[in-house]
């Protein structure tokens, strides 16, 4: 009996000194905790990544380029790519830098001046790029959650808000932005961190104008449904200042090391696949324009010697068909200056800004008229150009052309047309902004493929389709908004797209 | 389900990575850790569910225990010694892999400019064409991974792949333009397996053991794929005094493999090509040819631009060069064992203590060779051209238990069992995963310091669990033949929240042999059961409770970390299962005939699972008490012998089953619960629907059910959560027969799975590229399918308008790939497929020598058997593929075929001799 009990006693106090186990249910390889900086760098970089990638296919919709063996994507068959678009912007930029805004805003500071400015500075940057994000999802979708989003523990179903209240509260909050960066222009913000602009006081200023920019962009956007706000805001943009040359372009200047390099890169050089090629309705328009071709096309696409393209009397360069397989070594093919590994991705550029002040001009926003859109106009091509390497004298030539000059009506019988066109020239490789750029101005002319006209998409798509998975994960939200945009469809307008 | 050997449970994870399971790119099956168990080691094996289950295993035991018994030496006549050796050969089931189209070979198709005018040489009625080198002459489209190109005629004269490498026959010179002689299924050899054992055992009245050592050589379909293991143990018994004994069990193996099979899409899936991405035309004696000729060099059917001088391989390698060069191998060696010791305190009390250990270490090795097309590959998955990749791991996990046994007959007719017992379990892992980064530096060097650049940061876990632990358990007996039982626990995780990681929960079940007061010579025994079951849910991820960060590459000297996809839960709750049965067994007429049936329901409440969220709440998944689910069913065993003489002998068993899965409610914030995502489609349940529903695009239909068209062609739903299938069976069973004729037995086992569906990416993608004889048919004008409409192709698709109107307008653009089979032109409810099978799982013949030859021989025991297994798929609707062969294993294992290897018939010869 007595051992009974020792045995017992023994078994039992070795158990009770079992402590809590559960101490051991912390992963000794991974952190809880970081600096704000690591998870801003890298909520930028998924950033430029997700406007840069092929995977995402504004340069097919926007027919600058075409498929060459799949042409899937050409015709509108694009499964999982809207998944991909909602995803990295929610989860990989828009939830990190919400993380780091709240940190830097519970980081004690000390009550020096350069202290609180170098603070405030970093919360309205990160907000700029929140703003940016927003603007995006909401240009691609249409309604998207806004007020319910990044809230997984409290909003596990996020609603979708009205996409015209959400581009409203967007050109606010770049209002309030604009006006402590430039306030704080003397001070830094994050240092190296931002791998943008660079972080020191210089990159506060520029934000600042990026910030003006996106206002006017989103002003301009905005301006056929609701041209009252449009005009004040393109007008306090103006006066606090906006991107004021080739300088100020807000790009990313990749590296040469692995998963640092322009996603370009990836696609067109490493995976070893020649899925693309350049648009027949693009190079055709270039090659029109004046006798010889429009200078910056020996930027943006070569010639291959062996085999050469067979090309047409009259042409320099030959585009694949869009909307079909073409076969590769047929065609033009892209420039091979896309295929550095740090060619820069570009957020917005001086050129872009020109043509949207250009419309703004003739919308009657900002004061001046056709006279005032024509300087915008010959700005925007010749930053353009510049930035492509153009020589200014063919620059001037090009701009007194009988099909580019402004004045002429041979450049197009509408505001829409001429600056429409030119715009579509200039946002070369910049596929989501030439496609927002024709939606709004119904210029250049696409045509849907027949392909796709045999499968019901009469029209080049003007949205994409909420992401599969929200079906699944969110569905009665995704149903009302489904409803309150006129239906989940390729076709449906985003709502400023009036005309 | 878990593993038990001798009371000791075994780790069985399945250790391939989540993305594995959902079939990635370039991913590698590395199988069940189970599996390194050595058969003839086992004794006997019991499946446990239930109450019985609950009560020493508990937490673990929630789908069911699988119960090993080691051999115990016994003293023999002879010295002891058995030997068996084993030989079998196996071979693809062709009926498991595709039939080709023997009509059309490589391309797309033809193509049109924007006014719709053909561009190319049309050659045949499709208008496909070949490419025109500089000379004028034909080429084929090497480019194109599909077989919707030019109409074979062994008339036309073509360049193909062969023409422009110097290590093919054909160099330089044309070749008829006809189906390949050797297709795909020749790349498929015959596999070989030995299996050799040899067993001492011997015991006297104190001690007795049990000594065996197994060798086992298999090669695979596959080339250049081979297993070896070798596994030696000892298993011990020993009496020191009429109170204390102990028992001892030590094995160890080790495990060498070389050529796994790639998983997952295309990549390195050698199958995954066949079946999705081919061209008919490509011969692979050829591919084997060219391969070894150059001497190992990777010349594909696949070419980029021959005709202009580029034939590099375009996106797919010689297959010989990926199961030759861009192998993996892999070594485990893992040690299995306890120790425990007895103790006779009284005689109605006995005291155990038993401490067992499970521990093994692993290295797997990947390589991508010199000369391998750019691919994905390594830690940061980016596109290589070459590579290396290794992974290190340690496993260990140790059970410490201390039991009271009880052990009493209380009165004349009570009897009393009882046990009480303590046990800790500690389990540890830990890896890293290091590889190269940009290409190797000198070829056939696979070292990590052989990387064109600086080797990314590795990836490292360590892995650290506990469970403790206290259980009583009371046995009550009435006469022998009324039983009842209860079982009460409590089990501590070291995974659950501090303060709130234990649970209390309670077993109980009963038995009547109610046989005992029936007289009736017809009837031989009969028992009702019931239980009652509580079992804690257990198997919660490590690590769900506190966030942490992701550490990312840095860009340049800036640091970058991210917030994980999956958010934690720090408010988890400990939640358990209760399950009841009920159960007859009755058997007849001295157990000539008999059945066993029980009918079960049990309720999963409310478990812990990473739900998966709407990406905007800016995670893509967190670790939620989620939901609760349902199990109910019945399970109906039946055997009968009709005929039983002093010769000759016929047993037969059925068995069957059927089992409901709902769920029944789900947690706030939940609508619908995913429960795995594959490329096109997901898989989920909603509440108050079965579990397991397949979702995907569908047909639109009219209010008649016929399907809509537009156009030419069927409208498809623009919403993509359309139940469209679902995956769980409506039952399954098995028949077994049993021969025996004197010295001979013979029996046959078939199963039946009836009902489950699955969506088979192989269909989707293959019908696109024209590989299936479905994709290559005739029209109602008698023309083939693929002809252009100018030339009476195209079909007539039966359907409605949506103005009701029959539809009568021909396909548009038949002779394109895509535009009438496959994943463009038909929604994911095209390929889902009934996943129901009657297969003859085994057949075996042996024959056991009389003991007047055999003890002639001076053996003790002579048998030799002959056994075939996987031999008929009897019947099954999936085409040219097997519909129980999954993706992974585990509980994404059903629902999903895609890129898998046909399955095997194995026939083999076993001789076991004893002496």
């Amino acid at each position: 009996m007595k051992k009974i009990l020792l045995l017992i006693s023994i078994v039992s106090i070795a158990f009770s000194c079992s402590s809590d186990i559960t101490d051991i249910n912390i992963d000794p390889k991974k952190s809880s905790s970081v600096q704000p900086e690591y998870l801003f760098t890298g909520a930028q970089k998924a950033l430029v990544d997700q406007v840069v990638t092929t995977s995402q296919v504004f340069r097919l919709f926007s027919q600058q380029w075409a498929s060459t063996t799949i042409p899937s994507s050409s015709q509108y068959v694009i499964p999982d790519v809207p998944d991909a678009r909602f995803t990295v912007f929610y989860r990989d930029v828009l939830k990190d830098f919400s993380v780091a805004k709240t940190m830097i805003q519970n980081t004690p500071t000390s009550t020096a001046a350069s202290d609180i400015a170098i603070k405030q500075n970093k919360l309205a940057l990160i907000d700029v790029l929140e703003v940016y994000c927003y603007s995006m999802l909401v240009d691609t979708f249409g309604n998207v959650p806004y007020s319910q989003a990044l809230d997984i523990k409290n909003f596990p179903l996020p609603a979708y808000d009205d996409a015209k209240t959400i581009y409203l509260d967007l050109i606010a909050r770049l209002k309030e932005d604009a006006i402590i960066l430039k306030a704080n222009s003397a001070n830094p913000n994050f240092g190296s961190a931002d791998i943008i602009y660079g972080g020191n006081a210089a990159s506060t200023a520029k934000w600042a104008k990026f910030a003006n920019s996106l206002i006017i962009k989103l002003a301009v956007n905005i301006s056929d449904v609701n041209p009252a706000i449009a005009t004040t805001s393109i007008q306090t943009a103006l006066s606090s200042g906006p991107l004021a040359s080739n300088a100020d372009n807000t790009k990313l200047t990749y590296l040469t090391t692995t998963g640092n390099q322009n996603p370009l890169y990836t696609a067109l050089v490493t995976s070893n696949r020649n899925d693309f090629i350049p648009a027949e309705p693009f190079v055709a328009a270039m090659d029109a324009i004046v006798p010889g071709g429009d200078p910056r096309m020996t930027k943006y696409f070569v010639n291959a010697t062996a085999p050469a393209p067979v090309l047409p009397a009259g042409r320099t360069f030959i585009g694949g068909t869009y909307g079909e397989a073409n076969v590769f070594s047929t065609y033009s093919h892209i420039t091979a200056t896309l295929n550095n590994p740090v060619f820069p991705g570009t957020l917005f550029d001086y050129s872009e800004l020109q043509f949207l002040l250009a419309e703004a001009a003739e919308k009657n926003l900002i004061p001046g008229g056709s006279a005032k859109a024509k300087t915008y106009y010959d700005a925007g091509i010749t930053a353009s150009m510049l930035d492509w390497g153009v020589d200014s004298n063919a620059i001037t030539t090009y701009l007194s052309s009988p099909k580019v000059a402004y004045t002429n009506v041979l450049s197009g019988a509408t505001y829409k047309e001429k600056i429409g066109n030119q715009a579509w020239f200039a946002l070369y490789n910049r596929g989501f902004e030439a496609w927002t750029s024709y939606r709004r101005l119904d210029f250049p002319i696409l045509k849907s493929p027949t392909a796709a006209v045999n499968r019901g998409i009469l029209t080049v798509p003007v949205r994409y389709l909420y992401p599969g998975a929200e079906q699944t994960k969110n569905e009665t939200n995704y149903k009302k908004a489904s409803s309150d945009i006129g239906g989940d469809l390729m076709n449906t307008k985003i709502f400023w797209d009036k005309f | 389900m878990l593993i038990v050997i001798d009371g000791m449970p075994i780790n069985n994870s399945t250790v391939n990575s989540s993305t594995a399971g959902q079939g990635a790119r370039n991913t590698y099956d590395y199988g069940n850790a189970a599996m390194d168990i050595n058969p003839d080691d086992i004794e006997s094996v019991n499946v446990l569910k239930g109450a019985a289950a609950a009560a020493l295993y508990g937490w673990q035991a929630g789908n069911g225990v699988i119960m090993i018994s080691t051999k115990k030496g016994k003293a023999t006549k002879g010295m002891g010694v058995t030997v068996s050796s084993e030989f079998s050969v196996g071979t693809v089931d062709k009926n498991t892999f595709p039939v080709y189209q023997n009509k059309y070979g490589q391309g797309y198709g033809p193509s049109y400019d924007s006014a719709g005018n053909p561009k190319g040489i049309p050659v045949g009625p499709t208008g496909a064409f070949f490419t025109i080198d500089k000379n004028g002459n034909q080429v084929v489209t090497t480019t194109d991974d599909a077989s919707y190109g030019v109409a074979f005629d062994p008339n036309l004269s073509v360049y193909t792949w062969e023409s422009y490498t110097p290590y093919s026959s054909k160099y330089g010179q044309k070749s008829a333009w006809q189906a390949a002689g050797n297709g795909p299924i020749s790349f498929f050899q015959t596999a070989t397996t030995f299996n050799n054992s040899i067993s001492l055992e011997d015991a006297n009245d104190k001690t007795n053991f049990v000594l065996n050592y197994n060798n086992f050589i298999e090669t695979g379909t596959l080339p250049n794929s081979e297993l070896k293991k070798n596994n030696a143990s000892l298993k011990l018994n020993h009496k020191f005094t009429d109170k204390l004994s102990t028992s001892v069990f030590a094995s160890y193996m080790t495990q060498n493999t070389v050529g796994r099979n790639s998983s997952g899409y295309t990549g390195d899936n050698i199958t995954g090509w066949f079946r999705q991405w081919w061209a008919t035309n490509a011969d692979l004696q050829s591919l084997k040819d060219v391969f070894e000729n150059s001497g190992g060099k990777n010349i594909s059917w696949l070419m980029a631009d021959p005709a202009n001088g580029n034939t590099a391989p375009k996106t797919m390698d010689n297959p010989y060069f990926t199961r030759y060069k861009n192998y993996q191998s892999d070594e485990r060696n893992r040690f299995i064992g306890y120790g425990q010791l007895d103790y006779k305190l009284t005689d109605w009390l006995l005291a155990s203590g038993k401490v067992s250990i499970d521990s093994y270490s692993e290295l797997r090795e990947e390589r991508k060779a010199t000369g391998s097309i750019n691919g994905s590959f390594g830690i940061s998955r980016a596109n290589v051209p070459s590579g290396y990749q290794k992974y290190v791991g340690m496993f260990s996990e140790q059970n410490y238990q201390f039991i009271l046994t009880f052990n009493k007959k209380i009165a004349e007719d009570f009897s009393v069992n009882a046990l009480a017992g303590v046990n800790a379990l500690r389990t540890k892992s830990n890896s890293t995963l290091a590889s190269t980064d940009g290409g190797l530096i000198i070829p056939g060097i696979y070292a990590l310091s052989n990387s064109v650049n600086l080797s990314p940061f590795p990836v490292e876990t360590e892995n650290n669990s506990a469970v403790n632990s206290a259980y009583a358990s009371v046995s009550l007996g009435y006469k022998d033949f009324l039983y009842l039982e209860g079982t009460v626990r409590n089990d501590a995780f070291s995974t659950l929240p501090k303060g709130n990681n234990s649970l209390n929960t309670f077993s109980t079940s009963a038995s009547y042999v109610f046989t005992k007061h029936i007289n009736a010579d017809w009837l031989s025994f009969g028992k009702l059961r019931g239980s009652y079951a509580e079992n804690p849910q257990g198997n919660i991820d490590l690590y769900s409770l506190t966030d942490v960060y992701d550490k990312n590459n840095p860009f340049g000297s800036n640091q970058i970390y991210s917030i994980p996809n999956r958010s934690t839960n720090p408010d988890l709750r400990p939640v358990k299962t209760t399950s009841k049965e009920i159960g007859l067994e009755m058997q007849f007429l001295n157990k000539r005939i008999g059945f066993d049936v029980s009918a079960y329901k049990s309720l999963s409440n409310d478990q812990i699972f990473p739900v998966d969220y709407s990406t905007a709440t800016g995670n893509s998944s967190r670790y939620v008490n989620a939901g609760s689910v349902e199990n109910k069913g019945i399970e109906v065993q039946f055997n009968v012998t009709p005929i039983q003489t002093k010769d000759f002998n016929w047993d037969v068993f059925v068995n069957w089953s059927k089992n409901e899965n709902t769920l029944v409610s789900l947690a706030s914030g939940i609508e619908t619960l995913s429960i795995g995502g594959f490329q096109g489609i997901g898989i989920v349940a909603k509440v108050g629907h079965p579990y397991g529903d397949i979702v995907g695009k569908d047909y639109v239909y009219a209010a008649d059910g016929q399907k809509i068209t537009a156009n030419g062609l069927y409208v498809m739903t623009t919403t993509t959560n359309n139940v469209i299938g679902n995956i769980t069976p409506d039952w399954i069973g098995g028949l077994r027969n049993k021969f025996t004729y004197k010295q001979l037995s013979f029996g046959f086992l078939i199963d039946v799975q009836h009902g489950g569906d699955l969506y088979s990416l192989d269909q989707a993608y293959g019908q696109h590229t024209g590989l299936y004889e479905s994709t290559a048919g005739y029209n109602e004008l008698g023309n083939p399918i693929r002809n252009t409409l100018a030339n009476g192709g195209g079909l007539i698709l039966p359907g409605v308008n949506r103005d009701g109107t029959p539809n009568t307008t021909r396909t548009p653009r038949p002779e394109v790939a895509g535009s009438i089979y496959g994943y463009k032109a038909n929604p994911e409810k095209a390929f889902i497929y009934d996943a129901s099978y009657v297969k003859l799982r085994e057949v075996n013949l042996t024959y056991t020598f009389p003991s007047k030859v055999v003890s002639k021989m001076e053996l003790t025991d002579l048998r030799v058997s002959l056994i075939g297994s996987n031999l008929w798929i009897i019947d099954k609707n999936l085409p040219d593929a097997d519909p129980e062969s999954g993706v992974s294993a585990g509980n994404l294992s059903s629902g999903y075929s895609g890129g898998s290897l046909p399955s095997t018939r194995n026939i083999g010869f076993n001789l076991t001799l004893k002496f």
